[in-house]
C-alpha cells in the first residue's frame, strides 16, 4: 500500500498547486488528515524519488515527472470512473469509490483501452495517458436535436453562465435522470421533454445546453 | 401559539392547503407561480392556536431567483416552529429534492405528502415507509378533497423536532469538503452540514457571511472539485440528490397500470405542432365570443330586472322627502346602482370566471409555450403571456405577476404593455357597454385591433431602446383538469368585492356632489377650463372631463360617471343616446382604453419599478391616450 499512498500525496500536491505552483505542508496534512510531521517524512522519500522539490520552511513542488505521474493517476481514475458507470452501470457513488482505489493498480495499457471504450468525455483530459493517440467522443448530444420519442439519460450540463445552469438543475434538469422528447411546438419554439412525472418545457437556447445519452 | 411555514415547489399546492388549512381564502390556480406575496392566517385546533404562513413556490433553497432569495430570507430570519414541506405526491422526485435541503439545514420539516387523490390513481404509495427512510412525520393530504388535512393540523400540534437519521450521502470528496467547512458554517437555527452544502452550492446570501479567506477556500474547492471531476460540483450535488430522490421514489411508489386518461391525450395535443395552434385559435376565439354574447345578455337581463324590481321608487322616495334636490340626489343613487350593476356584473365578473376557468383548467402554460416564439420579437418570452391574461382583469395582480418574467427590463416591458395596451376589465366595460352598445360592436372591434396594434408597437420598440439581456422560457406543465366550480367562483368574488365595497359608495359619493354642484350651477365653472382637451382635441361634451378625472381614481367610475352625467341632461333613465354621438362614444373609448393608469396601479408601478419610471409610464400613457382620441376625432369628423 505504501506506494498507494505516494500516490495520493501525488494527487493532493497536483490539486494543490494546480501543476506549477508551491503546495504548504500543513495544507497537505489539512487534506491528507495527517499529522505535519508524517507529511513530513512522506515528502522527504518523494523528494528522493525526484517527483518533488522539497523546501523547508516553503513548500513543495512537483518535478516535471512528479507532474507527469499524478496527471497520469488522475486521468487513470477519470477513466475507471467513468467506465464503472457508463460500460459496467454502476451508480457514481460507488463507481467513484472504486475508481479511487483502480486509480492505483490499473496499468497504462489497460487504462487507455478502457479509455477506447469508453471514449474520451469532452471535458476530460485524458492526455497525460493517451498523448494525442485517444480520439475525443463528445459524451451525449445536445437535448434540442433529439427526436419526439427518444429518450435517455442526461450526462452533462455546458454553459459558461452559471446562472443558466443553476436555473435548468433547480428546475430538475440534473445528470443522470432519465429524459425523453414529448414533442415539439411550433417551429423554433419550446421543446416538452417528460422527467419523472412532469412536462417541462424548455425553449431551444436551454434545450441545447443540455447533454443527454440517448438510448439505442 | 405555533408558527408554521408552508414551502413547496411551485403548483404543488401550497396555496390551497393553506386554505384548506386555515379557512382563509387566496387566489389559487393551476400554473407555476400564483402566489407571489406572502399569505398569513392563524387558525385554532383543540385549543392551539396556529399561524400559518405561506410563501412563494420555489423549486429549491439555493437562492437561484428572487422567490427563492426571498423564501430563504425568510427562513434564516425565523424559522418557524415547524416548516410544512408541501410535496406534489404525483411528481415526487422534485418536491423530495426540495425536502432534502429543508431537512439538511436542520429545519423542523413535516413532509405533507399533497394531491394524494390524483397520485393515488398513478401509483400506490406506501407512506409508512416513505416515513421510516425519512426518519420525519409524512402526512398523505389532498387539498382538494381535504383529506389529511386534520391529520396534519394535529401533526403539528404535537410535533417535536428531534435529529433525524436520514441525510442525502454526496460523493466522498464533496463529504470531506463538507466536513472541512462544518466549523465556517455557523448560523443561528441552521444544521453546519446544510450550510456548508450551501456554502459549497455558492449560495450568495450565505457566502457573504464569511471572511474573505473562508470565501477564498470555499472558492478554491469549488474549482478543485470541477477540474477534478469535469462538473461544477453544484452539479454534482444536484446529481446526488435527484440521485437519492430516485432511490427513494422506486422504493416507496409501486406505478398501477393503467391506461392514458383522456387529459392526458388532450394535453399532448394541446402542444403538438398541429392540433397547438389550432386549438389555441379555438379557445381564444370561443372566449372572446363567449365573452361578448353572455355579457350583453346579462346586461340586458340585469337592466329589465332591475328596472321592475326597483322601478322608480328611488328617485319618488327623492323626491317626496328632498323636493327637486331631493329627486336629483336619489336620481343620482339610483343610476350608480343601476350603472355599478350593468358593469360590473356582466363585463368585469364574466371576464373572472371566464379566466378563472382558464387558470384552473392549466391551460395557460400550453399558450405560453406556443406564443414564446411570437413574444420573443416583443423582447419577451412566452411566459408573459399569463401576466398579459391576468391583465385582462387588473393591472395591478398582473404588474406583480410579471415576477416570472426575471430581467428587469422584461418586467418593465410587460409592466407597461399591461398598463397602456391591455384593457383591464374596466375598460373593457367602458369599451363594450359605452362604445360597443352606443357606437355598435364594429367600433368596439376597432379599439381592440388598435391595442392589439399597440402591444406590438410598445413590444418592438422598448426592446430596441433597452439594453438587451435574453432570458429563457422553462415552464412546467401543469397537468389539464376539470375547474372547480367552487374555487373558480370564489375567485371571482374576491377580485370582484372591491367594485362593490369601494367604487360603489364612491361613485354615490361622486353623484351626490355632481347633483349638488349642478343645482348651484356651479358645474360649469368645474368643466370649462378643460374644454381645450374635451371639447378642442376630442370633440366631446365638455362635461366628460369629470369622467376622465374621476377615471385616474378608478377605471369603472369614470363609465359609472358616465351614465349619471348622461342622466343630468335628461330624462330617460341612462340617456346615454343622446348624451354623445356613436363618434363621440368612439372617441372616449379609445382615450379610455388607454389613458392614465388608476391610483392603485400607479402605486404598485412604484413600489415594483420606482418613481422614475412610474411617471414616465403615466405621462406617455396620459399622452399617447389623448393623441390617439385626437386623431380619433379628425378622422372621424373627415369622413
Amino acid at each position: 500500500m505504501a506506494s498507494g499512498n505516494r500516490e495520493d500525496y501525488l494527487l493532493r500536491i497536483l490539486r494543490l498547486t494546480n501543476g506549477d505552483g508551491i503546495a504548504k505542508t500543513t495544507d497537505i496534512a489539512a487534506l491528507m488528515n495527517v499529522s505535519a510531521a508524517s507529511v513530513t517524512e512522506m515528502l522527504r522519500i518523494l523528494a528522493n524519488d525526484e517527483l518533488i522539490t522539497y523546501k523547508k520552511y516553503k513548500g513543495v513542488s512537483l518535478t516535471p515527472e512528479g507532474l507527469a505521474m499524478a496527471k497520469r493517476i488522475r486521468d487513470k481514475h477519470q477513466i475507471a470512473e467513468r467506465f464503472l458507470m457508463d460500460v459496467l452501470d454502476k451508480d457514481q457513488g460507488d463507481a467513484h469509490e472504486e475508481a479511487c482505489k483502480m486509480e492505483h493498480i490499473l496499468s497504462d495499457e489497460s487504462a487507455r483501452r478502457m479509455c477506447r471504450i469508453v471514449g474520451a468525455a469532452e471535458m476530460s483530459d485524458c492526455e497525460a495517458l493517451c498523448g494525442s493517440e485517444c480520439i475525443k467522443k463528445a459524451s451525449g448530444i445536445q437535448l434540442n436535436k433529439i427526436s419526439a420519442g427518444m429518450a435517455g439519460k442526461i450526462s452533462h450540463l455546458k454553459c459558461d453562465d452559471a446562472e443558466k445552469i443553476r436555473k435548468l438543475i433547480s428546475i430538475g434538469f440534473v445528470p443522470g435522470r432519465t429524459i425523453s422528447m414529448v414533442n415539439r411546438t411550433t417551429s423554433n419554439g419550446p421543446i416538452i421533454f417528460r422527467m419523472g412525472e412532469s412536462n417541462i418545457a424548455l425553449d431551444q437556447e436551454l434545450a441545447s445546453l443540455v447533454f443527454v445519452n440517448v438510448d439505442q | 401559539m405555533i408558527r408554521v411555514t408552508l414551502i413547496g415547489q411551485p403548483n404543488a399546492g401550497k396555496s390551497s392547503l393553506f386554505t384548506r388549512m386555515t379557512g382563509v381564502g387566496v387566489i389559487i390556480s393551476n400554473y407555476a407561480g400564483t402566489t407571489v406575496e406572502f399569505e398569513e392566517a392563524t387558525v385554532v385546533r383543540k385549543g392551539n392556536e396556529i399561524h400559518v404562513h405561506d410563501l412563494p413556490g420555489t423549486h429549491s433553497l439555493s437562492g437561484n431567483s428572487d422567490e427563492e432569495r426571498l423564501v430563504m430570507n425568510a427562513l434564516t430570519d425565523d424559522t418557524g416552529d415547524v416548516v410544512i414541506v408541501v410535496a406534489d405526491a404525483s411528481n415526487l422526485e422534485g418536491s423530495m429534492v426540495l425536502c432534502f435541503e429543508a431537512m439538511e439545514l436542520g429545519l423542523p420539516v413535516i413532509l405533507a405528502l399533497n394531491k394524494m387523490d390524483i397520485a393515488s390513481k398513478r401509483f400506490d404509495t406506501d407512506v409508512k415507509k416513505m416515513r421510516e427512510i425519512l426518519d420525519i412525520p409524512v402526512i398523505p393530504v389532498s387539498a382538494r378533497s381535504a383529506l389529511g388535512i386534520d391529520d396534519l393540523l394535529d401533526e403539528v400540534i404535537l410535533y417535536e423536532k428531534k435529529e433525524t437519521n436520514f441525510k442525502v450521502r454526496y460523493d466522498s470528496h464533496i463529504e470531506k469538503y463538507i466536513n472541512d467547512l462544518l466549523f465556517t458554517s455557523k448560523i443561528k437555527g441552521f444544521d453546519p452540514r446544510g450550510v456548508a452544502v450551501k456554502l459549497l452550492e455558492k449560495d450568495t446570501s450565505i457566502l457573504s457571511r464569511l471572511s474573505d479567506a473562508e470565501k477564498n477556500n470555499v472558492n478554491r474547492m469549488a474549482s478543485e472539485f470541477e477540474r477534478t471531476h469535469g462538473e461544477s460540483i453544484n452539479v454534482h450535488i444536484a446529481r446526488d440528490r435527484y440521485g437519492q430522490a430516485g432511490v427513494i421514489k422506486d422504493a416507496v411508489q409501486k406505478k398501477t397500470a393503467r391506461e392514458r386518461t383522456f387529459s392526458e391525450k388532450l394535453s399532448d395535443a394541446a402542444t403538438a405542432p398541429s392540433t397547438g395552434i389550432p386549438l389555441l385559435m379555438f379557445v381564444l376565439f370561443v372566449t372572446f365570443i363567449s365573452f361578448i354574447l353572455i355579457s350583453s345578455f346579462l346586461e340586458d337581463l340585469i337592466n329589465s330586472v332591475y328596472t321592475s324590481v326597483a322601478g322608480d321608487s328611488l328617485k319618488e322616495f327623492g323626491e317626496k322627502t328632498g323636493g327637486e334636490l331631493g329627486l336629483a340626489v336619489m336620481g343620482g343613487v339610483d343610476v350608480s346602482i343601476r350603472a355599478i350593476l350593468t358593469l360590473v356584473i356582466p363585463f368585469i365578473m364574466l371576464f373572472y370566471v371566464i379566466l378563472g376557468i382558464l387558470e384552473d383548467s392549466g391551460y395557460l402554460p400550453r399558450a405560453v409555450v406556443l406564443l414564446d416564439r411570437t413574444m420573443h420579437r416583443l423582447g419577451l418570452h412566452g411566459g408573459a403571456f399569463i401576466p398579459m391574461m391576468v391583465g385582462i382583469g387588473c393591472s395591478v395582480p398582473a404588474i406583480l405577476a410579471t415576477r416570472v418574467v426575471a430581467s428587469k427590463r422584461e418586467r418593465l416591458i410587460l409592466s407597461t404593455i399591461i398598463v397602456m395596451a391591455i384593457p383591464c376589465s374596466a375598460q373593457l366595460a367602458i369599451i363594450m357597454g359605452a362604445t360597443g352598445k352606443y357606437a355598435g360592436i364594429l367600433a368596439a372591434f376597432v379599439i381592440f385591433l388598435m391595442l392589439s396594434a399597440m402591444i406590438f408597437i410598445i413590444g418592438i420598440l422598448m426592446n430596441r431602446w433597452m439594453k438587451y439581456e435574453p432570458t429563457n422560457l422553462a415552464m412546467e406543465m401543469p397537468d389539464l383538469v376539470m375547474p372547480s366550480a367552487r374555487n373558480v367562483a370564489f375567485k371571482t368574488w374576491d377580485r370582484c368585492k372591491d367594485f362593490f365595497i369601494i367604487a360603489f359608495p364612491l361613485l354615490i359619493i361622486g353623484s351626490i356632489i355632481l347633483e349638488v354642484l349642478l343645482h348651484f350651477g356651479a358645474l360649469d365653472a368645474v368643466v370649462e377650463p378643460f374644454s381645450f382637451i374635451t371639447v378642442t382635441m376630442l370633440g366631446l361634451p365638455p362635461i366628460v372631463i369629470i369622467a376622465f378625472i374621476v377615471g385616474i381614481v378608478r377605471k369603472e367610475m369614470a363609465l359609472g360617471m358616465l351614465f349619471i352625467l348622461a342622466g343630468l341632461n335628461s330624462t330617460d333613465t341612462f340617456g346615454m343616446a343622446g348624451f354623445m354621438s356613436p363618434d363621440q362614444f368612439l372617441v372616449f373609448g379609445v382615450v379610455m382604453s388607454i389613458y392614465f393608469p388608476c391610483l392603485a396601479v400607479f402605486a404598485v408601478l412604484w413600489k415594483e419599478f420606482g418613481i422614475r419610471n412610474t411617471a414616465m409610464i403615466a405621462l406617455t400613457s396620459l399622452a399617447v391616450a389623448l393623441l390617439a382620441g385626437t386623431a380619433f376625432n379628425a378622422i372621424l369628423s373627415i369622413i
